[in-house]
């Protein structure tokens, strides 16, 4: 598995936001394509989303 | 002899009248259901205001927006209906301390009103951290060194979070000398609808009708921009984004006192976003990069109605063909 794939495994078991905070500039570093980039926004949109809930 | 009009909430849920807009208070079985969330009143003009009062009176309001954006009386889907003028920099509370979906309603005899302007320079009118809530008609007037509306997106603390705000029907006038209409901090899943952004002109030639600033979390995804007029202002919309839409804008580059150097940049260096769709927009002026159009390279601009036909992403219709270069 990929540091990339990592730091995404990662976003998907945050359970607050500060724990958000603390991982979103590791996934973005992460990303090293353009296609990468955009999941990695993608998928912290989803956390975020997952946290706050309706 | 009563010297205090403004009593504590004696009343319980279950006894409220039936409020238009607020669920379960239609009581379809009489008094025994109680409705999810209240109405509270907020006038400034009138005699009997204060901020002792529980607000759900509209004969003994509240004073002040803040009193009741904080009360306790306050739940998820409640409704406050503002009248009066209001001269004060309001701060929801955070998602999680706060209730979500509320509604602020100005209640004014004209199209946008009542008014409201911040009492501090450098800070804004409203400052939105909770989930869902939603503005409409106001006119918000301006401050020369902050915003009328700012959407919090963890900047200011990791619970500040104003995804899924409404923002609608209002004027924001930045009267010659304002910073900021709305000042998005990354907030996703935004509405704002049929706004009016004029006036914004400083000294130092950058204020901006819809801006987007630092964004801890992320550049706004998935808003909304529909219906809004842009005139008048040094730069109408700086709003680098992912995945958002504008449909059905105006954009008047040359204004009838001031030329905007930006009308719409949906990406900026550093904050760069990519993927929106722009269509159905007036765009006057040069639509180009140099004119103040600019676009995120997988951003689709197609459909819009330009005067600059000699562009070659503009048809000889009017119509753009592609994003400006």
């Amino acid at each position: 598995m990929s540091k990339f794939d990592d730091k995404i495994n990662a976003l998907e078991q945050a359970s607050s936001i500060s724990d958000l905070l603390a991982l979103v500039p590791e996934v973005r570093k992460a990303a090293t394509s353009k296609a990468k980039k955009k999941l990695a926004e993608h998928k912290i949109y989803e956390a975020t989303e997952r946290i706050v809930g309706p | 002899m009563i010297t205090n009009m403004h009593f504590p909430l004696l009343k319980l849920k279950p006894f409220f009248g039936g409020q238009f807009g607020v669920p379960g208070s239609e009581a379809p079985q009489g008094l025994r259901w109680s409705p999810d969330a209240v109405v509270l009143y907020v006038d400034s003009g009138h005699a009997d205001a204060s901020d002792n009062a529980d607000g759900t009176n509209r004969e003994q309001p509240l004073a002040t927006v803040q009193a009741a954006v904080s009360s306790s009386l306050l739940t998820d889907y409640s409704i406050i209906v503002v009248n009066g003028t209001v001269e004060e920099s309001v701060v929801t509370p955070d998602y999680v301390t706060g209730p979500s979906y509320v509604s602020i309603i100005g209640a004014g005899p004209t199209g946008y009103s009542p008014s409201w302007q911040s009492d501090a320079a450098d800070e804004p009118a409203l400052d939105m951290r909770a989930v869902g809530w939603m503005v409409q008609g106001f006119r918000f007037l301006g401050q020369t060194a902050a915003a009328c509306i700012e959407l919090r997106h963890t900047d200011s603390g990791a619970d500040d979070i104003a995804i899924r705000t409404v923002i609608q029907n209002c004027l924001f006038d930045g009267l010659t000398t304002g910073q900021y209409g709305i000042w998005s901090h990354g907030c996703y899943d935004v509405w704002i609808i049929d706004c009016v952004f004029q006036l914004w002109n400083n000294v130092a030639n950058d204020a901006c009708g819809l801006f987007a600033g630092t964004t801890p979390l992320a550049i706004p995804y998935r808003n909304h921009i529909i219906g809004c007029v842009f005139w008048d202002n040094d730069n109408h919309a700086i709003f680098p984004c992912n995945g958002c839409e504008f449909v059905g804008n105006r954009f008047q580059q040359v204004g009838y006192a001031y030329t905007a150097v930006q009308s719409l940049n949906t990406t900026v260096g550093g904050n760069p976003g990519d993927d929106n769709l722009v269509t159905q927009n007036v765009m006057t002026g040069d639509y180009s990069v140099a004119g103040g159009y600019s676009g995120g390279a997988a951003d689709i601009w197609i459909g819009n109605m330009c005067d600059d036909v000699a562009e070659a992403e503009v048809g000889d219709n009017g119509f753009s063909i592609l994003a400006p270069t």
